[in-house]
């Protein structure tokens, strides 16, 4: 697909993304200079899991679902990030990103992203608060879960029902089709 | 209203607030110190002879001292507002149980009066103000203890005025009724702020390395003979006045009716000074010269004293005493304590105030008894010249805290900073070699590999004892490693152990150990190793290519060279690899460094990035060029880095042309500031300094930079300070540019190209601010323009304000006027009106903005302007667009290209 942005509009997104806001606009420029556009209609993979890692994803335009197995995991709006955590080498992606719509996205390869961080020690701050953040609302849902579970169980023992043991990687999930 | 008075008084209304709550309570404790006063002295001079009083103060020396100890004791788990309020009312009660105990007439009442009122008057101005300080930074000192200052001269004004009619309507004794309310007043005030106002300290609560005893601290020490000798002085001039004084009147109502007349005169004058000088001094002059006035005008006093004896030199040398002492010099020496870390601050104030400064009026008293002693009576004119003796004392002290205040300064800056990455920690602390040469006892291989490293690096002294334990370890890399030990050092009295490790199990051992025996014996160690070159083994090929390279004497050279060849000829890029890097371990010059020459242009990148390092070593001027080749690529960047530091001051020449010539990629010349600092010399600093594109704001950081690290790493380089100034004052210049234009700027929708015009003049003024301290970082202390930096762009106002203060007192001149009106709390339209006057720069409308800005040196602000130019199509600006077509920049010229077609088609 042919690119649409200018090297200015492309600094101008990324300057707007969370991962992005604390990084000298110059460097962006940079950075969006090596980037590529990328458009998906909707119900097209970006990417499954394990493919080999592709870098980051940058939304532009559209709305981006993310999958882990079968199970919706998050979706993703314009501004946000995808895949830009997925930074060990050789790394495959853990999750399946579709586009749930029409969408515009940046892509930033891992290497780009690196130099990036090694010339930017700003990114790399950034990068940390956003998995911070992300891990924040992990544990929370998490946490919301497990009260869930033990409200049902109490429920379940309340009605003369054993509630059933679960056993890590017993259920596996059924893989994204 | 009261925001009026808060403008009025250049405060903001919640400093305008605590100022004047604080001024209010100080006002009390005045107030009712003066009415106090004034009957002490009036009872006392009725009832007892003036020259009593050296007794006195000698017996108020040693109460207070003792009292202190007591106080501190008692109050030591206390908050300073519960001290305060709680001493308020405990003094406030023992002045009603006074007013009682002179009717019993008795002689001892006046004395023990006397004594008390000196004791707990001390005990709790000090307590005031320490409460004072602890709700402040010194910043918002400077603008507020003028204030406060006000309220207490207002109180003893009061106090003063108020005695002299009540003494003749009541009885004296009920006066102090009168200042025991007040003080209760004072009490309750306290305690009332104290609940509404949090202490705005941010500072730790433990002082980390700070002295057992305030006194082992030098500053408080300069600060402790300063006040001392101040107040031997006051105590001297109050004894003077008072003989005068009852010579001159008799009874009671005429002295109460004198000394609360002198305490109204002194105190107008007082508050004359503060209202209209203090706050002007200190800020015109700073802390420490604005402290000098009260020695000044007393040393003036003490002549005219000697010189004419007499009640009025005696009376205008005290006047003058009191009011520069409650006013100019109350603010100043308050400003004093703020660099000390706040439990020293405490303990040295209490040290000082309450204990020093009557242990000055008792060595007052010995010195008025020795004199009296010595010369059959204490005169005027022979107590002015010890007073005249005590002033230069004073002064002589004053010099070294006004030395220790900007020192003070930075480093409680740097302490509150609390950055830990800058403390410095010496490794070769005793305790610190000792736990590295624990490592070497350990068990894991990999633990005793980084014991020996570590030792190398900073104790290499430390191993030569470790060696027989090393040579003889369970592993054979430890034993290698310290095989290649005794080699360096060519330790002989280990030649029976080399010996025997040629026998060891572990092949590279036995390299190692055979490279090792011939260097010991001085024999060619190519022979022996020759057979491994060939070995299967990858490790022990590679340690026998290293040390035939390495230690091959120079005569072995041609054999070593055709070994090489061989090896290079084999294909095998590992093979290269690790001969390129044992080129890189022959000492320079040698023959054998031509073989690098293609190895730096070879296929493989690792065999490249290994002879880039490697051609440091060699010092061949004709491999530069193609280590500057491989600096631009961003896979060798880093081992032509490495490459062309190890060439030091050689290349700086090079180095320099290239950073300084606009024809060179950009990607090469980022990196050059970098491989300068790598070499931290005075050569690589002219370098740096040769670079002078200020409008590629990117890389002239980098070289800003790079001088900040030759500046932390070497000691004794010279940096050309006019150079410095200029640039100084553009980074000051570019501020205000990019504030005049960011203030009035319009934000515009997301990820707009006027919105992102805003972040780039907002990220401008941070970088410029950014460059602004890491050049005075060149010029001053490093460290503590770091702390600097960060108080002043922290949140903490505690912080900033220590920031501030320290800059204040720390910048010359020139450079306080540049740097100060930047970053102080003037506010923007103050910053505003400086652009304009400095620079002329000021805001029209935003077509005048971009019209500024595209006329600019700086490429990436034209940039942004040109992008903001295209997207809203202004025609206007078309000629300034189709200027920029020919710009140096790249981008520059790309986008004024976009523009140019946008604007076309609109």
């Amino acid at each position: 697909m042919e690119e649409t942005l200018t090297l200015m509009e492309k600094t101008a997104i990324l300057k707007s993304a969370e991962l992005f806001a604390h990084m000298p606009t110059e460097a962006l420029a940079e950075l969006a200079s090596r980037s590529r556009e990328l458009h998906f209609e909707a119900g097209r993979t970006v990417f499954k899991e394990g493919d080999a890692n592709r870098g980051a994803f940058l939304i532009v335009e559209g709305r981006v679902e993310i999958y882990k197995g079968r199970a919706l995991d998050d979706i993703r709006i314009v501004g946000q990030g995808f895949g830009e955590l997925a930074l060990g080498e050789g790394e495959p992606h853990h999750f399946t990103a579709a586009a749930a719509e029409h969408t515009h996205v940046l892509n930033i390869s891992n290497e780009t992203l690196f130099d990036a961080i090694l010339d930017f020690p700003e990114m790399g701050v950034a990068m940390v608060r956003t998995a911070s953040a992300r891990l924040t609302q992990l544990a929370q849902r998490v946490h919301d879960l497990e009260g869930q579970i033990a409200h049902l169980n109490a429920t379940l023992q309340r009605a003369g029902v054993e509630a059933p043991t679960y056993q890590s990687g017993a259920y596996p999930r059924p893989s994204f089709k | 209203m009261f925001e009026r008075l808060a403008a009025r008084l250049q405060l903001d209304p919640a400093e305008a607030r605590r100022a004047i709550a604080l001024a209010t309570i100080l006002f009390g404790l005045t107030g009712s110190y003066t009415l106090v006063k004034t009957v002490r002295d009036a009872l006392f001079l009725a009832q007892l002879p003036a020259t009593l009083l050296p007794y006195v103060f000698l017996g108020v020396g040693i109460l207070t001292v003792l009292a202190s100890l007591l106080f501190t004791r008692v109050t030591r788990d206390r908050a300073v507002w519960e001290t305060l309020a709680g001493a308020s009312l405990v003094t406030a009660i023992s002045l009603v149980a006074f007013s009682q105990l002179f009717r019993l007439q008795d002689r001892w009442v006046p004395v023990a009066f006397y004594l008390w009122v000196n004791v707990y008057g001390l005990i709790l101005m000090a307590q005031f103000w320490v409460f004072a300080n602890d709700l402040s930074n010194p910043r918002e000192a400077k603008r507020t203890f003028g204030v406060i200052g006000v309220g207490g001269i207002l109180g003893g004004l009061v106090g003063g005025l108020v005695a002299a009619p009540l003494a003749h309507l009541w009885t004296l004794p009920t006066l102090l009724v009168v200042g025991a309310v007040l003080q209760a007043w004072a009490g309750v005030r306290a305690f009332q702020l104290a609940r509404r106002t949090p202490p705005a300290t941010a500072e730790p609560a433990v002082d980390e390395g700070a002295p057992s005893h305030p006194l082992r601290h030098p500053y408080v020490r300069f600060l402790a003979l300063a006040t001392l000798c101040s107040v031997m002085v006051a105590a001297l001039l109050d004894y003077q006045f008072k003989v005068e004084l009852q010579q001159r009147y008799p009874g009671p109502a005429q002295l109460a009716s004198f000394i609360g007349l002198f305490y109204t005169a002194s105190n107008l004058g007082a508050l004359a000074l503060q209202l209209f000088g203090t706050r002007w001094l200190i800020q015109r002059f700073g802390a420490g010269w604005s402290a000098a006035a009260l020695p000044t005008g007393i040393l003036i006093g003490t002549a005219a004293t000697v010189a004419v004896p007499g009640f009025v030199a005696v009376a205008a040398t005290r006047l003058w005493e009191q009011i520069a002492r409650h006013s100019v010099n109350k603010a100043a020496g308050e400003l004093f304590y703020f660099p000390l870390a706040p439990a020293l601050r405490r303990r040295a104030k209490g040290l000082i105030e309450a204990g020093l400064e009557r242990t000055g009026d008792g060595l007052a008293g010995i010195l008025i008894l020795a004199v009296g002693f010595l010369l059959g009576g204490a005169g005027t004119r022979s107590l002015a010249i010890l007073v005249g003796a005590l002033v230069v004392i004073w002064v002589l002290a004053w010099l070294g805290v006004r030395r220790g205040y900007v020192r003070e300064l930075g480093l409680n800056l740097r302490r509150l900073s609390n950055d830990h990455r800058q403390a410095t920690v010496s490794l070769r602390e005793a305790s610190l070699l000792q736990e590295m040469a624990r490592l070497l006892e350990n068990r894991f291989e990999r633990i005793v590999l980084h014991g020996i490293a570590m030792l190398e690096e900073n104790a290499p002294e430390e191993l030569t004892g470790h060696l027989p334990a090393l040579l003889g370890h369970a592993s054979p890399r430890v034993r290698a490693r310290a095989l290649a030990l005794v080699r360096a050092a060519l330790l002989q009295e280990h030649r029976v152990r080399v010996e025997a490790l040629l026998q060891d199990p572990d092949p590279e051992v036995r390299v190692q150990a055979l490279s090792t025996h011939g260097a010991l014996r001085g024999e060619d160690p190519v022979e022996p190793l020759e057979e491994f070159i060939e070995s299967g083994d990858v490790g022990l090929r590679q340690a026998a290519i290293l040390c035939i390279t390495e230690f091959a004497p120079a005569d072995g050279e041609p054999r070593v060279r055709a070994i090489l060849t061989r090896l290079l000829e084999s294909g095998e890029s590992a093979t290269r690899t690790v001969v390129a890097e044992a080129l890189g371990r022959r000492a320079a010059p040698s023959r054998l460094h031509e073989l690098l020459t293609p190895l730096l242009r070879d296929a493989d990148l690792a065999v490249r990035r290994s002879a880039l390092r490697s051609a440091g070593r060699a010092q061949r001027r004709s491999d530069i060029p193609a280590l500057m080749d491989a600096l631009g690529s961003r896979d060798t960047e880093a081992a032509a880095r490495a490459g062309l530091a190890g060439f030091g001051d050689r290349v700086v020449g090079t180095l320099g042309d290239h950073l300084g010539d606009a024809s060179v990629p950009f990607s090469l010349r980022i990196v050059i500031p970098r491989v300068l600092s790598d070499i931290r010399s005075q050569e690589a600093i002219n370098a740096l300094f040769r670079y002078n594109e200020r409008g590629q704001v990117r890389l002239a950081y980098r070289v800003l930079k790079a001088a900040n690290q030759i500046r932390a790493s070497v000691s004794g380089i010279q940096f050309p300070r006019r150079r410095i100034s200029e640039d100084l004052n553009y980074d000051a210049e570019s501020y205000l540019f990019a504030l005049v234009h960011y203030r009035s700027c319009p934000i515009g929708r997301a990820r707009g190209a006027e919105r992102l015009l805003c972040i780039v003049l907002n990220e401008r003024m941070e970088q410029a601010l950014n460059r602004v301290f890491r050049r005075l970082s060149l010029l001053y202390p490093p460290e503590e323009m770091l702390a600097a930096y960060q108080g002043i762009v922290s949140a903490n106002a505690r912080l900033r304000g220590n920031a501030l203060e320290y800059l204040d007192n720390a910048l010359d001149p020139d450079h306080r006027a540049l740097v100060l009106p930047l970053v102080d709390d003037t506010g923007d339209d103050e910053k505003l009106r400086l652009a304009e006057i400095r620079y002329g720069l000021h805001f029209v409308d935003y077509d005048r903005t971009l019209e500024e800005i595209l006329q600019g040196d700086d490429a990436w602000l034209r940039t942004c302007a040109l992008y903001v130019a295209g997207s809203r199509r202004e025609r206007t600006l078309l000629p300034l667009v189709e200027s920029n077509l020919s710009a140096f920049d790249a981008l520059v010229r790309e986008t004024a290209a976009w523009a140019r077609l946008s604007i076309a088609a609109g």
